[in-house]
């Protein structure tokens, strides 16, 4: 059993990290090991090659420049708006509560395609297609629902005695929620931004059909450009694929503790 | 209005802006969308005239769009029982402390936080019939049927390809989930199952699993609701080749929309995916409800 156990336990292992092996080390790869009959695991002579290909001649730093500046709009604009609500939503018992959580968490299984098609259209007549600021509000549909219900458990994890101590003191609904609440719930503010930035950065399809001029193109669309290309060259898209999600990962890596207790916490403690 | 809601309404403002604005209005205008025909004269400023449920009934009378329902479900229960098989023994692999399992935790949570562009890129790599790893590892193996194999050119084999990268993709959030969900099972259970001299197999498939079913539940509609809104994965891997036979609805939706610029037909898609994924939603709500109660 034990045996077994630590078997399928290098099993999953390999399977969850051999892709990402892969990507990297065909990212450091010269061309002839790439292209060999027998691919090797690792490269014999690396080189940042393929780098300064993807940077460079492919026109991907316009794209990183892209997404960096739609997920960072996309980050505080969430937050700007979601936070309130969370705190809202964690407060008061206000007429319409049970609508509002139904919606909120209503919008994640709706299909994205759904929002996309009139979004199009709306943001074409108001000329935001190719824009950042076009974009980042069509990300706004489906962040804010998703962070509200993402903070509304860390504003309710705030003490109500603090709060309640600040307004006898005089200070007003937005001064408590602002200096109270907000500093208080940092660390799931912070948790929150980073998720908000993450889905931004990751999104595909509504960028594929927002950012479609080229030198707007966000990082997904500019790498699934690549291989639509007649002849592709895999150590370039390796390259930049790595350079995608690096930064992904670390970052994800940072909250993701905060994404699945809650699925579990939920659905047992009943 | 009673005070609670007057204190409430300035924080909700904005954020029921961005409800409305971007997403009650976008999705009425869907359906509003799936009345008309409206095709690239529409798009380019003639008026778009009503058509009642013409997009719909043509819809229902086409062969293809069926078959694309049927083929997005299957796939999405396929990818279902394959995510939460992987998950699960992993889960259970990892259950218990060992040297080495920091890391591996952090090993298995590297696919589910790789944008999924980036996931579908690699493995079109890896499926690559030329250069490619599985094809070379498979033909080690002395699978020699595997020389040179291409994983796109026949539908059935494409729809697993793709499956093997959502399944990779979704697999650690399965074992995440499971492993918090084993942390909240209470000592006791184990305690008398080692009394009993229960053996380590019957304790995990008798006491263990069973225990968590409702997590197994909720798990099962999350993924099925994620895996019928498929796009990317495809779209990256197959393109809905070969000859269409990769299609799933989104994609199908997607193309109609912004590939053949029939917005009218393509809503109406929309609505139907919609109100499958609707359905699934509904269930979901019933079972975790069951469950509270």
């Amino acid at each position: 059993m034990r045996i077994a156990r630590i078997a399928v336990a290098i099993g999953a292992v390999v399977f969850a990290a051999f892709p990402f092996v892969w990507m990297l080390s065909s990212a450091f790869k010269p061309e002839p090991e790439l292209l060999a009959l027998h691919p090797a695991l690792l490269p014999a002579h690396p080189t940042l090659e393929h780098f300064r290909t993807a940077l460079g001649a492919a026109g991907l730093g316009r794209a990183f420049i892209n997404s960096i500046a739609v997920a960072l709009l996309t980050t505080v604009a969430t937050l700007a708006v979601a936070a309130p609500a969370a705190y809202a939503f964690a407060r008061y018992e206000f007429r319409g509560r049970g609508l509002f959580a139904g919606t909120m968490l209503g919008v994640q299984f709706f299909p994205l395609i759904a929002l996309l098609l009139p979004l199009f259209l709306i943001l074409r007549s108001l000329h935001l297609l190719n824009t950042y600021a076009g974009l980042t509000l069509a990300y706004l549909a489906f962040t804010v629902p998703l962070v509200i219900w993402l903070l509304h458990g860390f504003f309710q994890g705030v003490p109500r005695s603090i709060e309640d101590a600040a307004r006898i003191d005089g200070l007003s609904e937005a001064a408590t929620f602002w200096r109270i609440a907000v500093p208080l719930a940092a660390p799931g503010i912070a948790a929150a931004a980073i998720y908000a930035f993450i889905s931004a950065w990751d999104e595909f399809m509504l960028a594929l059909v927002i950012m479609q001029s080229p030198d707007m193109q966000t990082l997904p669309v500019a790498l699934a450009g690549f291989i639509s290309e007649f002849s592709v060259d895999w150590g370039g898209v390796m390259a930049a694929a790595t350079l995608f999600s690096v930064p992904a990962i670390i970052i994800f890596l940072a909250i993701e503790k905060h994404l699945t207790g809650g699925v579990a916490g939920g659905a047992v403690k009943g | 209005m009673n005070a609670q809601t007057r204190s409430a309404l300035p924080f909700l403002i904005p954020a029921l802006l961005v409800v409305a604005v971007l997403l009650a209005f976008p999705l009425l205008r869907t359906l509003w969308l799936s009345l008309l025909h409206f095709d690239l004269a529409q798009v380019l400023g003639s008026p778009p005239r009503f058509v009642g449920l013409a997009n719909y009934a043509q819809l229902a009378r086409s062969g293809f769009f069926w078959h694309v329902v049927v083929a997005t479900l299957v796939f999405a229960l396929v990818c279902v029982i394959g995510t939460l098989g992987v998950g699960t023994a992993c889960a259970l692999a990892l259950e218990e402390p060992f040297w080495g399992r920091a890391p591996a935790r952090i090993a298995i949570v590297l696919p589910w936080a790789m944008p999924a562009v980036a996931a579908s890129i690699v493995w079109k790599w890896m499926f690559d019939d030329q250069h490619g790893p599985i094809d070379a590892g498979l033909t080690a193996l002395g699978l020699h049927a595997f020389e040179g194999f291409s994983w796109t050119s026949n539908a059935l084999i494409a729809f697993v390809a793709v499956a093997v990268i959502v399944i990779w993709q979704t697999f650690p959030f399965v074992t995440l989930t499971l492993l918090a969900g084993f942390a909240t099972l209470p000592r006791s259970l184990y305690e008398a199952s080692a009394v009993d001299g229960v053996s380590e197999w019957r304790r995990t498939f008798g006491i263990t699993l069973p225990y968590l079913r409702t997590l197994f539940i909720t798990l099962v509609v999350l993924l099925l609701i994620w895996d019928v809104k498929v796009f990317t994965q495809v779209y990256v891997l197959t393109g809905g080749g070969p000859a269409r036979g990769t299609y799933v609805l989104g994609l199908y939706a997607w193309r109609e929309g912004f590939a053949n610029v029939r917005l009218g037909s393509a809503a109406a898609i929309a609505a139907v995916m919609s109100l499958i994924l609707a359905l699934l939603v509904a269930l979901y709500l019933r079972v975790t409800r069951g469950a509270a109660a």
